[in-house]
């Protein structure tokens, strides 16, 4: 079922619009749809067309519109770090912590909730995310280099058991830690859009500005890798400067993601999956596309995370897992019928 | 501009008017919302049932409430939604969170009363106060303090000093025992006993260390009483050589009691094995 990729690029943008407005007019404060979509507006232009109390407007712009961004950036960020990491890996189960970057960023954020200061957990948190995602990163890519340039095999492999290592290493943590903290732990590791800082937002936007460019500019590169490395080697390509930056990159984007976010999984290992299922394998278009599928899907989970259970709401993570994991299922099955697979 | 401020301050005018309309009880209640166990204990202890308008999952709530909405775990709470129950007080422990939501909810105008935990009766006495103070609860405040100070008084009187005693967390398929500056630690000293665990923090441990420790008395924290015992056993046939087992001083407390610290349902279910032990 390939489709046109301007059918498919018009169908997920105004996907992402309608998202987009979803998200801004419900949750679990009723409140007309018409006058939330006006706050917006009125805020960016200095407009009175609202008629809503000001802890109305504070709902619509200080709870629901940093969460609408939030999703959105998130979900572009890991979407197109999910495409990179299979692109660059020829591999499929590939998704953005195969290089150790969300076990090495959940063992840092262990290691702030159970030893830093309670009063610095704010912040400690997500620094000390991103930062042991950045050294887990760079400590996988170091083991992998090799006299004939870097392995994907050792790389992956080095990945999987720093990944085993990090997870001894929260259980030990955990085991010595507060229930206070543990609670706390599990939760960051369900990732939540709850909490989000005016600099992380600012941080996630200029993270997807550079992997959008960075990212589209390597589109033919990694086009060329899905031949082979040698292949692309031949081709003119050089494949361990690529390597480098596009694992470089990643390990930022997706530090700064999970340092926002928490841990939110298949976001980046189901959408370049679905959008290659319907458009194909050309990155030009796969980078773009993804990134746009990842926020619309993000978005919904949100949306969905915060209106099912009002007035609590589910970790995002646990529905994006819900969603995904047997819409992609259903994706497989079709394709398999169709012989494609 | 202005005309729009006319315009609604003459709805809220009007909101006033008719809001005053209803029975004059109304305007007094204030709408509460509770984060925690003990917290929604001492509201109903006080006599603020009609405030509370949410509570969240750790809370026991008596039958003529059960219908009240949840918000969830206290340290992740949503801000929309508890906006959205339109409360004027959030009360509860110092660990509710995220800090984000709860500064927005601050932010929105509601009140915040964040309790320290209480460990002991005297913690215990000054959130109920606290509460109190900021909710209004004169009428009950003195008699509910009266009460506390007599169930004080019997425990001591039936406290069973040196007893050597473990605290049990049960119903996982592991013995997770209670050390130093746990909820489960809070209780042993208040029945008076000795908690044997040198450690802080709850750790998972093999039944021989519980043997070892040989303790005259075992508490385990889960739901029904003989059944969580029985299982314990069951699960860790080696506990039935502690004294503790030999002498029928296996006895289970209401987990969903000891959430964070010790609250009003606790001390009683400490008063309970107390009165259980001096039956023997």
């Amino acid at each position: 079922m390939r489709l046109s990729a301007s059918i498919v690029a018009l169908v997920l943008l105004s996907g992402l619009a309608l998202g987009g407005v979803l998200s801004i007019t419900t949750g679990p404060m009723a409140l007309s749809m018409y006058q939330s979509l006006l706050v917006p507006f009125d805020h960016v232009f200095g407009w009175e067309l609202a008629q809503l109390q000001d802890y109305q407007r504070a709902v619509i712009m200080e709870m629901r519109v940093p969460r609408t961004l939030l999703s959105i950036l998130t979900g572009a960020l890991l979407a197109q770090c999910g495409v990179v990491m299979q692109g660059l890996f020829r591999n499929p189960l590939a998704d953005p912590g195969i290089i150790g970057v969300s076990s090495g960023a959940a063992v840092g954020a262990v290691f702030a909730i159970t030893l830093a200061p309670v009063a610095w957990v704010e912040w400690s948190t997500p620094v000390g995310a991103f930062l042991a995602g950045l050294a887990t990163t760079l400590v996988v890519y170091s083991l992998a280099r090799t006299r004939n340039g870097t392995s994907v095999t050792i790389l992956l492999l080095a990945g999987v058991a720093l990944a085993a290592f990090a997870g001894a290493a929260i259980g030990l943590m955990s085991y010595f830690a507060s229930d206070q903290d543990l609670r706390s732990l599990s939760l960051w590791q369900m990732g939540s859009l709850t909490s989000s800082s005016d600099i992380g937002r600012w941080l996630g936007l200029a993270a997807l500005v550079m992997t959008a460019v960075q990212f589209q500019r390597r589109a033919l590169a990694l086009n060329a890798m899905l031949l082979g490395e040698s292949e692309a080697r031949h081709l003119g390509i050089n494949v361990e400067r690529l390597k480098l930056e596009l694992i470089l990159m990643t390990a930022v984007a997706v530090g700064v993601a999970v340092a926002n976010t928490g841990v939110i999984g298949f976001v980046g290992l189901v959408v370049p999956h679905i959008v290659r299922m319907l458009t194909g394998p050309d990155h030009r278009l796969l980078l773009p596309l993804s990134a746009v599928c990842g926020a619309l899907m993000l978005l919904l989970a949100d949306t969905l995370a915060r209106v099912l259970v009002p007035p609590a709401e589910i970790p995002v993570g646990i529905i994006t897992a819900l969603i995904g994991a047997p819409f992609f299922l259903g994706l497989l099955i079709k394709q398999r019928s169709l012989g494609r697979l | 501009m202005r005309a729009r401020l006319k315009k609604n301050l003459a709805r809220l005018t009007l909101f006033l008017v008719v809001g005053s309309a209803t029975p004059a009880a109304q305007a007094e209640v204030r709408r509460v919302v509770s984060t925690d166990g003990a917290t929604t204990e001492m509201l109903l202890a006080l006599g603020l049932d009609a405030s509370l308008i949410a509570v969240d999952v750790t809370s026991t709530l008596p039958e003529h409430l059960a219908s009240l909405p949840s918000v969830g775990y206290h340290r992740a709470l949503s801000a929309e939604g508890i906006m959205s129950l339109n409360p004027d007080v959030l009360a509860g422990s110092m660990h509710m969170g995220p800090t984000s939501v709860v500064d927005q909810i601050r932010a929105a105008g509601v009140q915040l009363i964040r309790l320290p935990p209480s460990f002991d009766l005297d913690q215990l006495e000054a959130n109920i106060q606290q509460l109190s103070d900021e909710l209004n609860g004169d009428a009950a405040v003195q008699a509910v303090k009266y009460e506390l100070q007599a169930q004080r008084v019997q425990l001591e009187r039936q406290a069973l000093p040196g007893t050597r005693a473990v605290f049990l967390m049960a119903g996982e398929s592991r013995l997770r025992l209670a050390g130093d500056g746990t909820s489960g630690d809070a209780l042993l000293s208040l029945i008076g006993a000795d908690n044997q665990a040198d450690f802080e923090n709850y750790r998972t441990v093999t039944a021989e260390a519980i043997l070892a420790l040989q303790p005259d008395l075992i508490v385990l924290s889960g739901e029904s009483d003989q059944v969580t015992a029985d299982r314990l056993l069951k699960q860790a046939p080696m506990l039935a050589h502690t004294p503790a087992a030999q002498n029928g001083h296996v006895f289970t407390v209401d987990g969903r009691t000891l959430v964070s610290g010790i609250g009003l349902a606790a001390l009683r279910e400490a008063l309970r094995i107390t009165a259980l032990l001096e039956d023997d």
